[in-house]
């Protein structure tokens, strides 16, 4: 019975999604994005081992267990890995800073190789040196942004853009590790084709017809990371992938999804229930699109089969609320992080601005604030009030009231704090917010 | 216009007036009232006698208009178009009608004289990009101010862009100006002689006495040390209100004081709010709290002009204590002793600025140590020796565990620098910096951190242990950025052919050096800090 739910959930969620809606943080959705592009692995065995310190396992486990700095340390001093002069104190210390360093996630590194069985292993990746193919929880989501991103045109040139910032040179983080890391990579086979089939060509360049406005700001925002050189482009650039798949889920829900965000903190308590209602409904939104989509017809191969056996578990359901609500959460979009917080409202965390702020300004453009809000809106379909027609369309939509004086402006003003906060707008005269990538040096 | 309105009309006009619409109500009559006496028309008109186009501009209600359009006649004598207002000249936002204007001029070997707010003004450098005198422009632009170590030499360019916004009202001189300009307008001296004018009369007695002024400026000078600026129409209108008050003119009531109207709060202007934070009744002095709580002998004593009629409760109430407390900062002899127990942070970087702190080595490394522990809270050795170029990186929203450098720059590679305004503006306006800029002395591209009160704030309190998930955003992404530009002109640290690591771990609150081999293969020693 599970094998039938399994089987019938893998193909639902293959003609409707295109991946499988796992509870993914962004480290996992990273790995798998990356391995499909790069098509390459590292085993990381050593680097596994060293950064996921475990007291010795009972009996007789422990002859195997190389997890134990007893048995590590011999090892990679026999492996020329470090130097005998090291003592096994000063080795945990290090194993504790590798811990911290690469295991930064949130419980995304686990032990994966022999004595324990792996539940899936993900690296903080500083660089395309640390991708395994341990990964086990982003359900080929990576695979999935790849496969569309290379159907069309300005797909294939905003991954050329991805491609650049790979190559930037890697920060600090990638030395430290350097001694652990394996010298030759392996091929990788994408174990997505095995369990969804490839998604037909036509349904791919479908998808990346509906998606080109964000593909052509995560093409903008590669190119800018490419010409800054940051040391935080590779998190840049995954949490850029994760708001597009984002907003691929809110608009499999809705054709024009729309999310107001809450930049007063909770002091307006009007903006604050709006914010929450707006969550709430691309929730509803995504999770019911199964069935939607499942009673339009609009998707072909559903087996009706297959839909009853979905339609039936309770479990399939809750995954794709879990899936939307950890994904929206880890990116920096939806507040409070909390799981136990019953409402969640529209809340862009300082980096998740900075890099929607960086897919749509090219470097050296200069916007004012109302003109930066409209791509907000058009592209990543968030709404803070800046418009002079904002009022009107939250009340089209049935979120209000809000007042444009008491609730909409003040709204307003606090997301431009924001954005001065963070270099990326001045307020040189008049009351007129200029944006940019860099404001401060800029104008 | 002006003889229709009642007596002292202008300074009940500007007193009860709104951020913009105040320009259209006053006359020529009134603007030249209102008008400083400062090197800058003398500046403007002798860079155009000498050939140069001028660019004026800055924020709204700076002056640059009113200075445009004082000087227009002798601009024009001297053979300029004069454009004073780029906003209302552009059509329909489009800059290509100035540009045209402009170019023609230029062509005609005569000067060009253009007043325009920032975003114009960037709108017709975008636009005329190509132009040799807008690239200069540009330039002029991205160098407003200089910097001590950068030679600062003279430039024989064609055009010069004055930006008002670098003169800070607040400013000593230019306050003590519109100060005297208030206290000896006509209007106001005919005010003084009625006798129904209270509320002027008695305002104008107190700013006129030289103690109450010094400690008006002092204000000032606090509000400049720290990073405020006014407009110049912003403090006349304020300087407005303390005359006339901020109440019904005829009453006499409290809120009509200098004092009070001083720090009275006003959404529309950010002076008002900027100004709480020198509100000597916001700084806490036990002593002279508690003597003015219970009307102690030593506050009955030793007002200046008059002893203020204390409220009969036993205790003060907060709105009492308030006023009682200003009027004690600025009236009675001790006043000064207000703000005694203040927080240190802005008295040390008053002292920075003016260059009378400690050695500017050892500020440095006081600087450095506290950049180093936004990102290492454990104290080691060499924290102010070396400023660390720390990266910790993560995929989601959640604070990092850990922080690695693999780069690190001495402290003796780091300098200290005051800005000050360009060769070609020595004597157009007085600068006062707001800030210090910690700077590489090494690097091809001078890397510098702007420093200003705020992130001064910042570096002290992170010196004294504030944890970094409470260190302000702006803070933050300034740190990194700085961090992060040096990296990129950086060498890897390397000794005996060995690289070097330190990472810091958060959670346990240590520190560890990493020696690796140079092909990096290799862990070859571990030292733990701290």
């Amino acid at each position: 019975m599970a094998r039938a739910l399994n089987n019938s959930t893998l193909r639902v969620h293959r003609a409707i999604l295109g991946y499988r809606p796992f509870r993914m943080k962004p480290v996992h959705f990273a790995t798998s994005f990356i391995l499909a592009l790069e098509g390459q692995y590292y085993r990381l065995e050593y680097l596994n081992k060293a950064s996921v310190p475990k007291t010795e396992l009972s009996g007789s486990r422990r002859a195997r267990n190389e997890y134990s700095s007893y048995q590590l340390y011999p090892l990679l001093k026999e492996k020329g890995i470090i130097n005998p002069n090291i003592n096994i104190k000063m080795f945990n210390s290090l194993r504790a800073h590798l811990n911290a360093a690469f295991n930064n996630d949130g419980a995304a590194l686990n032990a994966a190789f022999p004595p324990y069985s792996t539940f899936g292993t993900d690296f903080s990746t500083p660089s395309i040196r640390y991708i395994s193919n341990q990964s086990k929880n982003h359900g080929h989501s990576g695979s999935f942004v790849l496969s569309v991103l290379e159907a069309t045109p300005a797909g294939k040139e905003t991954l050329d853009s991805i491609r650049t910032v790979l190559d930037i040179p890697p920060p600090p983080l990638d030395l430290f590790g350097k001694p652990l890391l394996d010298d030759k990579a392996e091929k990788w086979s994408d174990q997505g084709c095995e369990f969804f089939r490839e998604i037909d060509q036509e349904r791919l360049v479908k998808i990346g017809e509906d998606m080109k406005d964000c593909t052509v700001a995560l093409g903008r925002l590669a190119k800018n990371l490419k010409q800054l050189e940051s040391n935080y482009s590779m998190r840049y650039l995954v949490i850029g992938l994760c708001c597009w798949l984002f907003t691929y889920l809110m608009r499999i829900g809705k054709t024009s999804p729309l999310l107001v965000v809450d930049t007063q903190q909770g002091n307006n308590p009007r903006i604050r229930n709006q914010s929450r209602a707006s969550y709430a409904r691309a929730l509803d939104q995504f999770s019911s699109s199964y069935k939607r989509t499942f009673k339009d017809g609009k998707v072909v191969g559903i087996l009706k089969n297959d839909w009853n056996v979905f339609a039936k578990s309770s479990k399939v359901q809750k995954e794709l609320d879990d899936h939307f609500r950890d994904l929206g959460v880890r990116i920096g979009v939806v507040q409070p992080r909390s799981p136990v917080a019953k409402h969640k409202h529209i809340e862009l965390q300082a980096d998740t601005l900075r890099v929607l702020a960086y897919s749509l300004l090219e470097k050296g453009q200069v916007i004012t604030l109302p003109e930066f809000a409209k791509e907000l809106r058009k592209t990543w379909s968030v709404v803070v009030g800046a418009r002079a027609e904002d009022g009107d369309e939250l009340r089209e939509n049935r979120f209000g009231p809000l007042d444009q004086d008491e609730d909409l402006l003040p709204n307003k003003m606090a997301f431009q704090a924001l954005l001065i906060r963070l270099g990326l707008a001045v307020e040189p005269s008049d009351g007129l917010t200029l944006v940019a990538i860099n404001a401060e040096e800029l104008i | 216009m002006t003889s229709e309105r009642n007596c002292m009309s202008l300074w009940r006009l500007l007193a009860a007036a709104g951020r913009e619409a105040i320009a259209e109500a006053l006359t020529e009559k009134d603007f030249e009232r209102l008008n400083i006496e400062s090197g800058i028309n003398k500046y403007l008109v002798q860079q155009v006698m000498a050939g140069r186009s001028v660019v004026v501009t800055g924020n709204a209600g700076d002056g640059k208009t009113h200075l445009l359009r004082r000087a227009k006649s002798e601009l024009e004598r001297a053979g300029a178009v004069v454009v004073e207002d780029a906003t209302a000249e552009m059509r329909n936002g489009d800059p290509n009608h100035i540009l045209k204007k402009w170019r023609k001029t230029i062509k005609e070997g005569k000067p060009f004289c253009i007043a325009a707010n920032e975003y114009p003004l960037y709108q017709l450098r975008m636009e005329g990009k190509s132009d040799p005198h807008i690239e200069e422009i540009s330039k002029q632009c991205e160098g407003r101010l200089t910097y001590r170590e950068d030679g600062n030499s003279s430039d024989t360019s064609n055009v010069v862009v004055i930006d008002l916004s670098l003169r800070n009202p607040l400013g000593r001189e230019f306050f003590n100006s519109m100060l005297d300009r208030l206290l000896n307008d006509e209007e106001i001296k005919a005010a003084m002689e009625n006798s129904e004018a209270k509320v002027v009369k008695y305002n104008i007695e107190r700013l006129k006495h030289p103690q109450v002024r010094e400690r008006l400026t002092k204000l000032m000078d606090r509000m400049v040390a720290i990073g405020h600026r006014a407009t110049v129409r912003e403090l006349w209108i304020l300087l407005a209100r303390m005359v006339v008050g901020t109440e019904d003119p005829d009453s006499n009531l409290r809120k009509n004081w200098y004092s009070e109207a001083l720090f009275d709060r006003d959404d529309r202007f950010d002076l008002t709010e900027a100004l709480q934070v020198v509100d000597p009744a916001g700084c806490s002095h036990p002593v002279w709290d508690a003597a003015l709580d219970v009307r102690a002998h030593e506050v009955l004593n030793g007002w200046i002009i008059e002893e203020p009629v204390m409220p009969p409760h036993p205790k003060l109430e907060w709105e009492d204590f308030a006023s009682l407390k200003r009027r004690f900062y600025f009236e009675h002899k001790q006043g000064n002793e207000s703000f005694d127990l203040e927080d240190e942070d802005a008295k040390k970087f008053e002292e920075l600025l003016q260059n009378q702190g400690r050695s500017s080595r050892a500020q440095v490394a006081e600087l450095v140590g506290a950049i180093n522990s936004a990102y290492c809270p454990c104290s080691f050795d060499s924290r102010d020796l070396h400023l660390y170029l720390w990266h910790g990186h993560r995929f989601h929203e959640q604070p990092t565990r850990s922080f690695v450098a693999a780069k690190r720059i001495s402290t003796d590679e780091l300098v200290l620098e005051l800005p000050c305004l360009p060769k070609r503006l020595e004597n157009c306006f007085d600068y006062r910096p707001d800030h210090i800029t910690l700077t590489t002395k090494q690097h091809k591209e001078k890397l510098r951190l702007r420093i200003d009160f705020p992130l001064w704030q910042t570096l002290q309190r992170l010196e004294r242990g504030l944890p970094r998930k409470l260190v302000p955003e702006r803070d933050i992404h300034r740190l990194d950025a700085f961090l992060q530009n040096l990296g990129q002109q950086s060498e890897a640290d390397s000794y005996d052919g060995c690289c070097t690591v330190w990472s810091v771990h958060l959670e346990n609150s240590e520190i560890i050096e990493v020696d690796l081999s140079t092909d990096g293969k290799r862990y070859e020693r571990i030292r733990r800090h701290g």
